[in-house]
């Protein structure tokens, strides 16, 4: 009976999680500073998903929000070259991501880490002698590297495609302009 | 490769479940616990004000190897060292490279490796997509995020490492029902990593083992940190210990973990930290904040909040891990953070009541077979 009463409790809270809905929205307004969050962010020229890409804006790029939501879901803003269009919510956040952390304590903004290439480092030498000298495991290695391998094969097209059979948010787009 | 024998824990995130730590690591581990767990007994019996002379060592060394100085280098090779540390406890599935073609990654890019298409390994590529899309939106972005299953059956566990690398135990994804289950495991995951959990795991060891050394150079014994906690002697005289000297010497933060000559330290530092994680998990701060992380992400790319929350409904949280908050109580943060959130970040938006759950199709069968 208990656990009757506590699953039944659980549910209750996993459905109010539903029912959150209902504030007042926060208010932005027109020329404050809002940032890019998702990768490749699209910028539309029409507040529609298939929409002309005018440009690919990056994590961290400081942005002037115009107007919104349109069309339930998009934000017209102002990227940093002054080019004007529209992108989803969820490529928008009111904070700049914190920075990574270089050689010596130096930071760099999301954009130069990414272009840096640091990030899609694969397997490095002090982990794989640990596997082969102190654990003995050249599987365990192995087994990372092709972890590594098979995420290295995955791309921002694959993401896309993933998110238009499932009919989720095209935050992240893919890398080349259309 | 060995199996692993995993202790019988309920839960989803932190903990690292792993055979490898050896008896006397875990002894010291315990001893050095500073900021996440509570002094020893023997340390809380002795314990008084702290000196100034404690405190003036203990934020040198805090300056000195807070996480804050830890750059991607580091973390990243730790991180590595600890994914394969979880691989060599718990098999991933996946139908692995020839070890004899493996190079260091300044030699060969992970790219540059032939994977054979099996259906083990398409399933695989299937939960990278997912994981890539929501990793794509996170406060850290440029990570490349990395996501495989342990073979283990018994314990319902998730648990990353520094540097991008998440696993699922095998017995975990048996209970997920949905795409958007899946989704809020690893974008709470991808919350450890955003918020260096582990890292800061990490960090602390260090800073430990410089107060350690800064003690015996002293040449006192009362080597006492801010806490009460005693920090083991013996800690200066390890590899870890002599490695952390160096770099006291010579003005440096960073660890070299890619040097030979650190090799026994990032051994150490690996096992003392994957030990510390096993015995207590991550704080309840560090599991909310997670959640938090997965909630803006899965609000983000489209999914179901509700299915994480029934996950985590379904899950017996708390019990064996002492910081590990329960599934219910999770949902409760949960429910209001998404408050918060709605009255303060305009960007997020309330999801429809009657928001369909995705289906995942067979896609991870072949992970769950043999």
């Amino acid at each position: 009976m208990k656990s009757l009463i506590r699953s039944r409790l659980a549910l209750g809270a996993a459905l109010a999680v539903l029912l959150a809905g209902g504030v007042a929205f926060a208010k932005l307004n027109p020329g404050q500073k809002v940032f890019v969050k998702a990768k490749n962010t699209k910028l539309l020229a029409k507040p529609e998903a298939n929409s002309q890409v005018r440009e690919i804006l990056q994590p961290g790029d400081e942005v002037a929000w115009e107007s919104g939501p349109e069309a339930k879901e998009f934000h017209r803003i102002k990227s940093p070259k002054n080019t004007e269009g529209y992108v989803f919510f969820s490529n928008l956040a009111l904070e700049r991501p914190k920075p990574e952390i270089f050689t010596g304590g130096t930071t760099k903004d999301a954009r130069a880490f990414a272009s840096s290439g640091a990030a899609t480092r694969a397997l490095a030498e002090g982990a794989i002698r640990y596997g082969d000298k102190k654990l003995n495991d050249q599987q365990a290695v192995a087994a990372v590297v092709t972890m590594e391998a098979i995420a290295a094969q995955v791309s921002a097209g694959d993401a896309a495609k993933l998110v238009a059979e499932n009919g989720l948010i095209p935050a992240v787009g893919e890398k080349e302009k259309k | 490769m060995k199996r692993a024998r995993l202790p019988a824990l309920l839960l989803l995130g932190g903990s690292l479940a792993l055979a490898g730590a050896c008896a006397e690591l875990e002894k010291q581990t315990k001893k050095i616990q500073t900021d996440t767990s509570k002094a020893s007994t023997h340390a809380s019996e002795t314990f008084q004000k702290p000196t100034k002379e404690v405190e003036e060592v203990h934020q040198g060394c805090v300056d000195r190897f807070d996480v804050k100085t830890v750059d991607f280098d580091e973390e990243s090779s730790f991180g590595g060292a600890m994914a394969v540390n979880l691989a060599h406890s718990g098999l991933i599935v996946v139908d692995a490279v020839n070890p004899s073609t493996v190079k260091p990654e300044a030699k060969k890019k992970a790219t540059e490796y032939k994977v054979k298409p099996t259906p083990k390994n398409e399933a695989l590529r299937y939960l990278n997509t997912v994981g890539f899309n929501l990793g794509a939106q996170s406060e850290r972005a440029s990570v490349r995020y990395r996501f495989a299953v342990l073979s283990d059956d018994k314990v319902v566990n998730a648990l990353s490492a520094p540097g991008g690398y998440v696993f699922l135990s095998r017995a975990l994804l048996r209970k997920i029902e949905s795409e958007d289950q899946l989704a809020g495991v690893l974008a709470h995951e991808i919350g450890h990593i955003v918020h260096r959990d582990a890292l800061n795991g990490y960090s602390r060891v260090k800073v430990t083992a410089c107060e350690a050394v800064s003690w015996v150079r002293k040449g006192t014994s009362g080597m006492k940190v801010p806490t009460g906690t005693m920090v083991p002697k013996e800690l200066a005289d390890s590899p870890l210990g002599k490695s952390i000297a160096k770099l006291m010497d010579s003005g440096s933060s960073a660890l070299n973990l890619n040097s030979d000559e650190n090799s026994d330290a990032l051994a150490q530092i690996t096992e003392k930290v994957v030990s510390s994680i096993n015995d207590l998990g991550y704080a309840k701060e560090d599991e909310y904040k997670a959640d938090e992380v997965a909630v803006d992400l899965l609000q983000s790319a489209g999914y179901s909040l509700a299915e994480y929350a029934k996950l985590l409904n379904s899950l017996q949280g708390g019990g064996a891990l002492k910081n590990h908050p329960s599934g219910a109580d999770r949902v409760a943060h949960i429910r209001k953070y998404i408050d918060q959130k709605l009255q303060s970040d305009p960007f997020f938006q309330p999801q429809p009541k009657d928001k369909a759950a995705i289906p995942l199709k067979d896609r991870l069968k072949p992970l769950l077979e043999g």
